[in-house]
């Protein structure tokens, strides 16, 4: 059996189980065992390719190679340590003020385990048929998930996620479809092809007027998924109506996804020699992305949007990477967002729930009342802000550097002190969460443990960070006299 | 040869339906209309086809017709019946002047042809009726009608990918035809909610998120 295969029994079996057993509390601690051993499996058997090379086609359309096996494996980590959370999540749910009823829990277990096959096919896909199947079945299997709550916030989010996203991958539809019918006036594909391998291989023969304009649809379609600006107005939105396990997942493995299948056909133009292309359209729209998403943190009064802005400015770092072909700076900038923004949203989850509120300022004292939740918050604020010892200082550091070194200095100037103004904004709101007074005529709540997830979370950061530093790495290498 | 005659003949039929559609105000009408649409469509699929020899784009052809011509229209009815909307009014540009405005930028695309160099001539409809689509999803105010903007894009898009490439992979473009069947399960679902929570179904009204 190939490792595509085997990532499929849990999963399935997840869902089904959800869907037979209405039971909250035992769907949730069955589902959070299932996907560490669906973690276990997604390691053993991807791990030997995160540093392949040439690409293993299995199961016609579909490839094992370092890019898939990376992303299954983060994606597969992400959704572990969300569902892991989400016991506790859901337990506290049932015993608040509106308790969901087990029907609407069941849904998102019901939907989580088929929303993470729906990113495997996305980032194993060889076709890019495939992958718009794929990215259309995401966006299709999370959208019951923003409804949870059930509120006409909740549907107004639901709504314009569901059709915001519906055109705009409507759009890489007909990318998708031009790009087929360009490789169709290929001779050495006959009957035209979508496969990856065939386009990357027979790339310089393309018509390039039809691949140019396909690739433009594409970047629009996808770029809606992944959140670039001006087509984000469904992001915050979403993240901050979705319960918290899976605003870590959307955020965390979602926009990852729309993220690689960008890199898979910038693949395919760069091949083709319009790499310039690729960067005359993501560089700015990943600038102007970082831009808006450090203007829009700074006025934000919603924790959970706040963090939906700071994933943005994320994608917009990202999809630099991906203009400049960094493929080390893509990689690491995606695992250092993840690991950190699903500690975020998992603490930000538990941070409404006992304040009963995701306004910035009903959230007073955490230092004072919650002091573990409080000093994880502040050090996942400080990973995502990329501030030194987390990894996503190093990742930055490396996706401006390159940018530098290819002589866009404007784009550096701009995301650089767009960078400045988000950390600035973040902490500010965060030290607002964290050290303000607690107002002492509402009783405060019991403090809460920090959850181990959490915990190891914040660890993962500070490794990637320590492990990752050059100043590590050269001392790896011996000292020299 | 007949077949490239009778491929732009009925292109440009779809056109000419899909500027009626724009015309319109009444609910009903416009989702006949979508159904005539996608029936024309799945027939022009069908024929293909058979003049090319591909039995699989004949199947798609026939899936399409009893799908998005059958089943997505009746499901649209019924749920505009459910919840009672009847007309699309008050719209910001009235419906004759978006007939004229629509009609304008095809007469535009077809006579300025500005992707020259990219899309042959016969593609021009496609591009047209997607366009009509965007324009539909933005003009509309009833989040049904929104959902035959999107439908209207997804008849472009499936033009474009018969009478240029000669259909796409089968599995693709059945996969991409259940997709758009779920989405608009899922839209009908979201759109009987949101009359049920708002007693309306007006999209521009629902304005609460921001920032």
């Amino acid at each position: 059996m190939t490792p595509i295969l085997w990532l499929l029994p849990i999963p399935l079996v997840v869902a089904c189980v959800a869907f037979a057993v209405r039971r909250s509390s035992f769907i949730a601690a069955f589902t959070a065992c299932a996907m560490w051993l669906q973690a276990a499996i997604a390691i053993a058997l991807w791990y030997p390719h995160l540093n392949r090379d040439a690409a293993v086609i299995v199961a016609s359309g579909f490839r094992v190679d370092s890019t898939s096996a990376l992303f299954v494996i983060l994606t597969t980590l992400v959704a572990a340590s969300a569902l892991t959370q989400a016991v506790s999540f859901f337990a506290k749910e049932a015993a608040s003020e509106h308790p969901p009823t087990p029907w609407q829990v069941a849904q998102v277990y019901i939907f989580t385990p088929l929303f993470l096959l729906a990113m495997y096919a996305v980032v194993t896909a060889d076709n890019l048929g495939y992958l718009w199947i794929g990215m259309e079945a995401t966006t299709l299997l999370s959208a019951p998930m923003v409804y949870y709550h059930r509120t006409s916030t909740a549907l107004e989010a639901t709504w314009k996620y569901l059709i915001v996203c519906s055109v705009g991958i409507a759009m890489g539809f007909f990318g998708t479809a031009l790009i087929y019918s360009a490789s169709q006036q290929v001779q050495l594909i006959p009957g035209g092809s979508l496969s990856l391998t065939a386009l990357v291989a027979h790339a310089n023969l393309l018509p390039v007027g039809l691949l140019r304009l396909g690739y433009v649809f594409i970047v629009l379609g996808y770029g809606t998924k992944a959140g670039l600006f001006p087509l984000h107005s469904w992001l915050p939105d979403a993240h901050s109506e979705a319960p918290a396990p899976v605003s870590a997942m959307l955020s965390g493995g979602l926009l990852n996804c729309a993220l690689v299948a960008l890199w898979r056909v910038g693949g395919i133009m760069t091949a083709a020699g319009q790499e310039r292309l690729v960067m005359h359209t993501l560089l700015p729209m990943g600038a102007i992305t970082v831009a808006a998403a450090a203007l829009f943190l700074v006025k934000q009064h919603d924790v959970k949007r706040m963090l939906a802005y700071s994933s943005m400015e994320n994608v917009g770092l990202m999809a630099i990477a991906i203009a400049i072909g960094s493929s080390t700076g893509f990689a690491l900038q995606a695992v250092n967002h993840s690991v950190a923004k699903v500690g975020l949203f998992l603490i930000a989850g538990a941070l409404v729930q006992t304040y009963g509120s995701s306004k910035i300022r009903k959230i007073r004292g955490v230092m004072v009342s919650q002091p573990a939740q409080g000093i994880a918050f502040f050090c996942l604020i400080a990973a995502v802000a990329g501030t030194p010892p987390f990894g996503s200082f190093l990742s930055e550091w490396q996706i401006l550097t390159a940018a530098f070194n290819l002589h866009h200095y404007a784009t550096v100037g701009v995301v650089a002190l767009a960078l400045a103004i988000a950390f600035i904004a973040l902490s500010i709101h965060a030290i607002d969460m964290l050290m303000s007074d607690r107002d002492k005529t509402v009783s405060g709540p019991p403090p809460a443990r920090l959850s181990f997830v959490v915990g190891a979370l914040i660890v993962a950061a500070l490794v990637l960070g320590l492990a990752l530093s050059p100043a590590v790495v050269a001392m790896a290498g011996g000292l020299t006299r | 040869m007949v077949l490239a005659p009778t491929i732009e003949a009925v292109s440009a039929a779809l056109v000419v339906l899909s500027l009626w559609m724009i015309g319109i105000s009444q609910y009903v009408t416009s989702v006949r209309l979508f159904a005539v649409q996608s029936i024309t469509l799945g027939a022009l699929a069908a024929y293909i086809g058979m003049s090319k020899g591909e039995p699989m784009m004949i199947v798609v052809g026939i899936a399409v017709a009893i799908f998005k011509g059958g089943a997505v229209p009746s499901y649209l009815a019924f749920a505009g019946r459910k919840i009672g909307c009847r007309n699309d009014s008050s719209l910001s540009i009235a419906p004759p002047l978006q007939i004229f405005l629509a009609g304008s930028v095809v007469a535009f695309l077809s006579l300025s042809h500005p992707f020259r160099g990219e899309l042959p001539a016969t593609a021009i409809p496609c591009l047209d009726i997607l366009l009509i689509g965007m324009l539909l999803m933005v003009t509309r105010r009833l989040a049904l009608s929104q959902i035959i903007g999107f439908l209207v894009i997804e008849n472009g898009i499936f033009l474009y990918t018969i009478s240029q490439t000669y259909g796409m992979p089968v599995l693709v473009e059945l996969g991409v035809l259940m997709d758009v069947l779920a989405i608009t399960m899922l839209a009908g679902l979201l759109v009987y909610r949101i009359s049920s929570t708002f007693e309306h179904v007006d999209v521009t009204k629902m304005k609460e998120l921001k920032g």
